[in-house]
C-alpha cells in the first residue's frame, strides 16, 4: 500500500493546487498596488479601504446576502416540515411529489431559471429581490428535505411514539425530541441551502431585475466591462469569513467529539 | 379478591383487513408480571400497543385501573412503554431521557431531580446521568429505558421484548433485575416476547397467544404441567404427540390405541368409545422400562444420543412416528439400539378433540 | 386533529412542488409548441416546428459540441477524482476528513469569482503567460483561453468537487479487509481492482458523471468567460433564445429537450442500482 508514497502525495498536491491556485491569485491580487492584476508590484491595502466606498459592489453584497439568508431561512423551514411530513403520512399523489422534488437536483440549472423566467413574465411579476428569494427557495427546498430525509432514516422512529407515550402531546413530541434528534440533518440541509445559493449564478441570472444585482451578477458585469481590484479584497474578505466559521465549526466538532471519548 | 388492574373485553384489531386480533378477553391483576407468549406475528406485540394507546381497538374495551380508556390518547393513559429496541432520545443525556415524562407532567424541577436520582440508584446507574445513550453499552441502554418507564410510577409499564436486542448472558442478567425492581416497585408489568424461557422465568402468569387468540393463561407450572391445546403443549417445551381413539371403557380406566398401534391404559374422563384423543407425553416423562410385559410400554428403536451434562437426549422411533426421551446420567443405560420406556398416567395429559378448534 | 397537523407538514411542500416545479416546466412545454413572433411575444398555435428546429444542422452541431464537451469533462474528472480518492482513502481516518473539507471550501466561495480567477492567471497578459515570458521559455503568449482549453478549465475547474465527493464516499466505503481477502485468495493487483475495487466503486462514478454531465451542457457563463463567446454550449443557446434574440417558443423546446435527455440518464443512473438521494446529499 505505501509504494510509490511520494508520488501519490504529489498527485494529491497538484489537484489541491488546481483547486486552490484562482482563489490564491485572487488573495495575493488584493494587496497588490498596480490596479491592472498583473504583476504583483507591490503591497498595499488601499482596495480594502476602496472595497468600502464602493456603493455597487456593497448593493450587491447587501442583496446576495438577503436573499441567501431569507431563501434558507424558509427554505429550512419548509423542507423540514415536509421531510417528516413525507415520512409520516400517506395521501394520494405523494409518488408524485416525490418524483418532482426531484427534479430540481437534475435537470440544468438553466432550465430551472428559464422556467421560472416564464412563470414570472406570465403572471406580469417585476423581477427583483422578490423573484430571485422565490427562485432560490425554489431550488433550495429539494436539496433540504434530502439531507433532513437522510437523518430520518437513520434514526430510530419509535422516538416519537416514546415521547407520546411519556406524555408529550405532538408539538412538544416535534420542539423537544423530533426537530432536536434530526438537528444534523437540518443544519446540514441549511448549509447546503446557504452555500448553493450564494454559489448560484445562472438561476439568478433570469430571475433578478433591475435593482436587485447580487454579487455574482455585479462581478459577471463586471468581467466583461473590467474589474477593479477592490472585487479581489471583497473576494478575499468573504473567503476569510468562510474559512473561519469552518475552522470555527471543526474545532467545536473536533471538541465534542474529544469529550465524548474521554468517557 | 386481587384488584383488576387492566381488562381488555373482547378486543379485537383489523389492520388493512386482516384480522391481527380476534377477540381477546383478559384480566391483568394489579401488581402481577403478566407474559404474552406467541410466535412473531401472533399479534401479542399490536395487542400491547392497544394498551398503550399507540394503536386503536377495532372493536372491544380497554379498563385501565377501572377507567374505560378505549378512546383515549397514549399521553394521557398511565401506562409506560419499554419498546424493543429502548426509543432512548440520542440527543438528551440519561438524567434528561429519564426526566423527560415528569417534564412533560410539569412536575416541579427539584422533584424530578429526587425522582430521577432515586431511579438512577435502583438501576444501579450513578455517574452516568451526563452521559448520551450513544455513550452507553446494550444493557446500560436498556436500564436508562426501563428507568424512563418507572420512574413516572405508571400503573402499568408496557415491556416489548425489551431484552431481544441483548445477548444471552446480559439478558439473562437483566431478567433477575427486571424480576427484582418489579417486585421492589410493585408496578402491574405486561411483557411480550417470543422467548419462552424467559417468560417462564419471570411472569406470574403467562397468556399464550398464538393467532390473535389467546390458547391459554396459567401460571408456568400449569402451562408446562397441564397444557390446554395442541399448540401450548408444542410451545412450551418439547413434547411427543400422538393421535389416538378410545377402544373400551372400564369404570376409572380406559383403554386406547395410539397411532403407533399401541394399546394403552389411562384413566377414565368419560370418555365414549370411539372418541378420538391427543395424548402428550413429555420427553422426561419416560422412563427405562426393566420389567417384563407391562401395560403402556413403548419399544423405541434408537438414532441418536445427545448427551447434555446431567442427561442425554434420545431420539428415536416407534414404528415410523419419531419421538424423543430423555435418560438421567445416573441411570443405568448403555446404549442400546431398542429400549423399552414405560410412563405413568398420572403424569401424561390427554386432550379431546373438542378442545381443538 | 390528525389531519390539521398532516395539512400543515405537507400543504407547503404540495404547493411548493406544483407551483414552483410542476407549473413552470408545464408552462415551457406548452410554449415549446408556441410560435414566436419575431418581436419578443408569442402566437398561440400549436406547433412542432421549434423542435424540428432543433435538429437543423446548425443546432444539431450546438448539441452534438456541446455534449462532447460535457462529456470529456466528465472524463477527464473522473481521471483525476478516481486516483485522488484512492490516494486519499490510504490515510489515516483523521487526515481523510481535513483533506475532504479542504476540497469543500473552494466550493463554498461563488463559482463566478472563482472563474474570474482563473482569468486572472490565464489570460494573454495574466498570470501564467508573464511567468512564462519572465523565464524566457517562449516568445509570444500563449492562448490558454478563449479556446476549448478555456473552457474546459473552467468546467472542470467547477465541477470536479461534484465527481470527488461521490467517488470518495463509494472508494471510502470498500471494507480493507475485502481487499486483503482478494490478495489472499490469489488476485493480483490487476484483478483486485477490476474485479472488486472497480465494481464497487461504480456507483460512485455513475453518480459523479451525472453530476458533472447535466450541468456542464448548461454553464453558460463559462463558455461565455473562458471561451470568448466563441463556443457555444446548449446552456448559452437557450440563454441567447431567452435574452438575445427572444425567441422563447425555440428556448423551451430545447430547455425540453434537455429535460428529456436528462430523464433518461437519470432512467439510466437508477436502472445501474443509483439511489435518488445521492444525487443531492453532499
Amino acid at each position: 500500500m505505501q509504494r510509490h508514497k511520494h508520488l501519490k502525495n504529489l498527485f494529491i498536491f497538484l489537484v489541491f493546487l488546481f483547486l486552490y491556485l484562482p482563489i490564491i491569485t485572487l488573495i495575493v491580487f488584493s494587496f497588490n498596488t498596480s490596479p491592472l492584476n498583473i504583476l504583483f508590484e507591490g503591497f498595499t491595502l488601499e482596495w480594502y479601504g476602496k472595497l468600502f466606498s464602493n456603493t455597487t459592489l456593497l448593493d450587491a453584497l447587501k442583496n446576495t446576502i438577503i436573499v441567501s439568508v431569507v431563501s434558507t431561512a424558509v427554505s429550512t423551514f419548509i423542507g423540514t416540515l415536509a421531510a417528516i411530513g413525507l415520512q409520516k403520512y400517506n395521501f394520494i399523489g405523494k409518488n408524485f411529489i416525490n418524483k418532482l422534488l426531484y427534479v430540481p437536483v437534475v435537470i440544468p440549472e438553466i432550465v430551472l431559471g428559464i422556467s421560472l423566467l416564464s412563470v414570472y413574465t406570465l403572471l406580469k411579476l417585476n423581477l427583483g429581490l422578490g423573484t430571485l428569494i422565490v427562485s432560490h427557495i425554489a431550488f433550495s427546498i429539494p436539496f433540504v428535505i434530502i439531507s433532513v430525509r437522510t437523518v430520518i432514516n437513520s434514526t430510530n422512529l419509535q422516538i416519537e411514539e416514546a415521547a407520546h407515550d411519556l406524555g408529550a402531546n405532538d408539538f412538544k413530541t416535534l420542539t423537544n425530541v423530533i426537530i432536536p434528534e434530526i438537528m444534523p440533518g437540518i443544519i446540514s440541509g441549511a448549509t447546503l441551502a446557504f452555500t448553493l445559493s450564494l454559489d448560484d449564478v445562472i438561476i439568478s441570472y433570469f430571475t433578478a431585475g433591475p435593482g436587485s444585482n447580487t454579487l455574482p451578477l455585479q462581478i459577471y458585469a463586471m468581467i466583461k466591462t473590467g474589474i477593479t481590484p477592490d472585487v479581489n479584497a471583497l473576494t478575499t474578505l468573504m473567503i476569510l469569513v468562510i474559512m473561519t466559521v469552518l475552522i470555527i465549526s471543526s474545532l467545536i466538532q473536533v471538541r465534542k467529539m474529544k469529550k465524548e471519548y474521554v468517557r | 379478591m386481587k384488584k383488576v388492574m387492566v381488562k381488555l373485553d373482547n378486543v379485537k384489531k383489523d389492520y388493512e383487513g386482516k384480522k391481527i386480533i380476534k377477540g381477546i378477553s383478559l384480566d391483568i391483576y394489579e401488581g402481577e408480571f403478566l407474559t404474552l407468549l406467541g410466535p412473531s406475528g401472533c399479534g401479542k406485540t399490536t395487542l400491547l400497543r392497544t394498551i398503550s394507546g399507540l394503536e386503536k381497538v377495532s372493536s372491544g374495551k380497554i379498563y385501565i385501573d377501572g377507567e374505560d380508556v378505549t378512546d383515549v390518547i397514549p399521553r394521557k393513559r398511565e401506562v409506560n412503554t419499554i419498546f424493543q429496541n429502548f426509543a432512548l432520545f440520542s440527543h438528551m443525556t440519561v438524567e434528561k431521557n429519564i426526566g423527560f415524562g415528569l417534564k412533560m407532567k410539569k412536575v416541579p424541577k427539584s422533584e424530578i431531580k429526587t425522582r430521577v436520582k432515586e431511579v438512577i440508584e435502583l438501576i444501579q446507574m450513578e455517574g452516568f446521568e451526563d452521559r448520551k445513550p450513544t455513550q452507553l453499552s446494550g444493557g446500560q441502554q436498556q436500564r436508562v429505558a426501563l428507568a424512563r418507564g418507572i420512574v413516572n410510577k405508571p400503573k402499568v409499564l408496557l415491556l416489548d421484548e425489551p431484552l431481544s436486542s441483548l445477548d444471552m448472558k446480559l439478558r439473562k442478567q437483566m431478567q433477575v433485575e427486571l424480576k427484582r425492581i418489579q417486585k421492589k416497585m410493585g408496578i402491574t408489568f405486561i411483557y411480550v416476547t417470543h422467548d419462552q424461557d424467559e417468560a417462564l422465568s419471570m411472569s406470574d402468569r403467562v397468556a399464550i397467544i398464538n393467532n390473535g387468540v389467546i390458547e391459554q393463561i396459567d401460571t408456568p407450572r400449569k402451562l408446562y404441567d397441564a397444557p390446554k391445546t395442541k399448540f401450548v403443549a408444542d410451545f412450551i417445551g418439547e413434547s411427543n404427540q400422538f393421535n389416538a381413539v378410545v377402544v373400551s371403557t372400564q369404570n376409572d380406566e380406559a383403554t386406547i390405541k395410539l397411532e403407533i398401534d399401541l394399546e394403552i391404559k389411562v384413566k377414565n374422563n368419560h370418555y365414549d368409545v370411539g372418541e378420538k384423543l391427543t395424548v402428550i407425553i413429555r420427553p422426561e416423562q419416560f422412563r427405562l422400562a426393566r420389567e417384563k410385559d407391562i401395560t403402556n410400554c413403548f419399544v423405541v428403536k434408537t438414532k441418536e444420543h445427545i448427551y447434555s451434562g446431567s442427561f442425554t437426549k434420545v431420539l428415536g422411533k416407534v414404528g415410523k412416528k419419531e419421538i424423543e426421551f430423555i435418560i438421567y446420567n445416573d441411570d443405568d443405560y448403555t446404549k442400546n439400539e431398542e429400549v423399552k420406556l414405560k410412563f405413568s398416567s398420572d403424569d401424561i395429559v390427554i386432550l379431546e378433540e373438542n378442545n381443538e378448534e | 386533529m390528525k389531519n390539521k397537523s398532516k395539512f400543515l407538514y405537507l400543504s407547503p411542500v404540495v404547493i411548493y412542488a406544483i407551483v414552483l416545479i410542476l407549473f413552470p416546466i408545464l408552462y415551457i412545454l406548452f410554449l415549446s409548441f408556441q410560435t414566436n413572433d419575431n418581436y419578443g411575444g408569442i402566437i398561440y398555435s400549436l406547433t412542432l416546428n421549434n423542435y424540428i428546429k432543433i435538429f437543423d444542422i446548425v443546432y444539431l452541431r450546438v448539441l452534438f459540441k456541446s455534449a462532447s464537451i460535457a462529456f470529456i469533462t466528465t472524463v477527464i474528472c473522473i481521471l483525476i477524482s478516481y486516483p485522488f480518492c484512492i490516494f486519499i482513502s490510504e490515510k489515516k481516518p483523521n487526515v481523510q476528513k481535513i483533506l475532504i473539507t479542504l476540497v469543500m471550501v473552494p466550493f463554498l466561495t461563488n463559482s463566478l469569482i472563482r472563474t474570474y480567477g482563473w482569468i486572472v492567471l490565464l489570460r494573454k497578459e495574466g498570470v501564467f503567460n508573464s511567468i512564462l515570458q519572465a523565464l524566457n521559455i517562449c516568445d509570444g503568449p500563449i492562448s490558454f483561453m478563449y479556446n476549448n482549453m478555456g473552457v474546459f478549465i473552467g468546467l472542470v475547474y467547477t465541477l470536479l468537487p461534484f465527481m470527488i465527493l461521490p467517488v470518495y464516499s463509494s472508494v471510502s466505503k470498500i471494507d480493507k479487509k475485502v481487499l486483503e481477502a482478494s490478495e489472499d485468495l490469489g488476485a493480483n493487483a490487476y484483478h483486485t481492482f477490476t474485479k472488486v475495487i472497480l465494481p464497487q466503486t461504480l456507483p460512485g462514478i455513475f453518480n459523479g458523471s451525472l453530476m458533472v454531465f447535466i450541468p456542464a451542457i448548461g454553464m453558460f457563463f463559462i463558455a461565455d468567460l473562458l471561451g470568448g463567446g466563441k463556443i457555444m454550449l446548449v446552456g448559452n443557446l437557450i440563454k441567447n433564445q431567452f435574452l438575445v434574440s427572444r425567441n422563447w417558443p425555440f428556448g423551451a423546446a430545447i430547455s425540453i429537450f434537455l429535460i428529456v435527455i436528462t430523464f433518461l440518464l437519470v432512467k439510466l443512473y437508477k436502472k445501474t442500482g443509483g439511489n435518488m438521494d445521492d444525487l443531492g446529499g453532499f
